[in-house]
């Protein structure tokens, strides 16, 4: 499949654009249909279906969601949904955190291999699978779970803040107070130390954060869906377009692989939002769960044949 | 190519390109009138 582009940077094949865009249509299907950004499915699908090497991998996959969270930014930004101070709390802790993992991505790349007997490993990609598969495993049992105890619940939450663990038992001052989605006091510190957290997993894995920071919106502070759903748009745009410079300044973005992936996901991802309607939440969360579940049995896979 | 003009262009052309996406769905909903629809859908969110 044609058109192609030669990476260069230690890649030494070419890639198919066409299948590239591909990639985009279906992971931005997945994200569309789901509600997530599907960073985390991107990565190690560029790694382990093209053989991109893990470093371009992730500066990539941070570029295409530059062009992603604009997206998600203004969709939400018009429905006036979520608390934007907790994105304006997060984003200090959350630079930081970008920074780092970037600066870690690059003395993994410049790690010599691990040797596990007679084989080599390439310690990057080694340190990402682990990192992915814990990743990875954890969403697919939180998701599977959910699905699974969504059974019992019969009556929708509704658009109220339920406050959980990080707001009721974190308590480190100063606090501040956000009225607009019914939390009376929360750790300024937590907050940022959440952002570095976050910042961290998109600087080292390449993905937006969304998929980590949901639960903790959801379970950890607990607001409801909806004002979960636009809160932390703002950082996650911001974080990204950061890390994808300080990416591009070490080498690590490949602009036209990323925009190949973008122009497949952004049609894939109205394609995956019109099917959601069709389908019950349930079954959506179901779904998700076992295509998490696939692509985490596949960099077991990979890093099982990689050490055997 | 300068590395940081390589970094600015890789923030921006994905950028822009998000921006003209986002204004031509915008375009499209408006023209069919799947605005309502779409507030809708967030509404739902919250059902199982």
């Amino acid at each position: 499949m044609g058109p192609y582009i030669r990476l260069g940077i230690g890649l030494g094949h070419s890639v198919s654009l066409s299948a590239l865009a591909g990639l985009g249509l279906m992971v931005g299907f997945i994200a569309g249909m789901f509600g997530v950004g599907g960073g985390f499915l991107l990565t190690p699908l560029l790694i382990y279906a093209f053989g991109i090497p893990p470093q371009i991998a992730v500066g990539s996959a941070l570029c295409q969601k530059c062009g992603t969270s604009i997206t998600s930014f203004l969709k939400f930004r018009k429905f006036r949904r979520g608390e934007p101070r907790i994105d304006l709390v997060m984003l200090g802790g959350s630079l930081i955190g970008v920074d780092a993992g970037t600066r870690l991505l690059v003395t993994l790349s410049r790690m010599p291999d691990f040797q596990v007997g007679s084989r080599q490993l390439p310690a990057a990609q080694s340190i990402l699978d682990v990192l992915f598969i814990v990743l990875l495993g954890f969403i697919a049992y939180r998701t599977g779970l959910d699905a699974w105890e969504a059974r019992k619940r019969t009556i929708p939450r509704g658009d109220v803040t339920i406050p959980g663990p990080l707001v009721t038992r974190v308590k480190i001052p100063p606090y501040m107070s956000l009225p607009n989605v019914g939390i009376a006091q929360i750790s300024i510190p937590m907050l940022a130390y959440l952002g570095f957290g976050l910042g961290v997993a998109s600087g080292l894995m390449g993905i937006g954060g969304g998929v980590l920071f949901m639960p903790v919106l959801l379970y950890g502070i607990g607001l409801s869906v909806r004002n979960a759903a636009g809160t932390g748009v703002l950082l996650l745009f911001v974080t990204v377009a950061v890390g994808t410079f300080e990416q591009a300044l070490h080498g690590f973005v490949s602009l036209p692989l990323a925009m190949a992936i973008l122009l497949g996901s952004s049609i894939g991802s109205q394609l995956g939002a019109l099917t959601t309607n069709k389908l019950p939440n349930r079954t959506l969360r179901l779904v998700f769960a076992g295509l998490v579940s696939a692509t985490t049995l596949m960099i077991v896979w990979d890093l099982a044949r990689l050490a055997a | 190519m300068n590395p940081w003009l390589y970094a600015a262009l890789c923030v921006t052309v994905p950028l822009a390109w998000g921006l003209g996406v986002n204004w031509v769905s915008q375009r499209i909903e408006k023209q069919l009138g799947l605005k309502a629809e779409k507030t809708q859908t967030i509404a739902q969110d919250d059902k199982v």
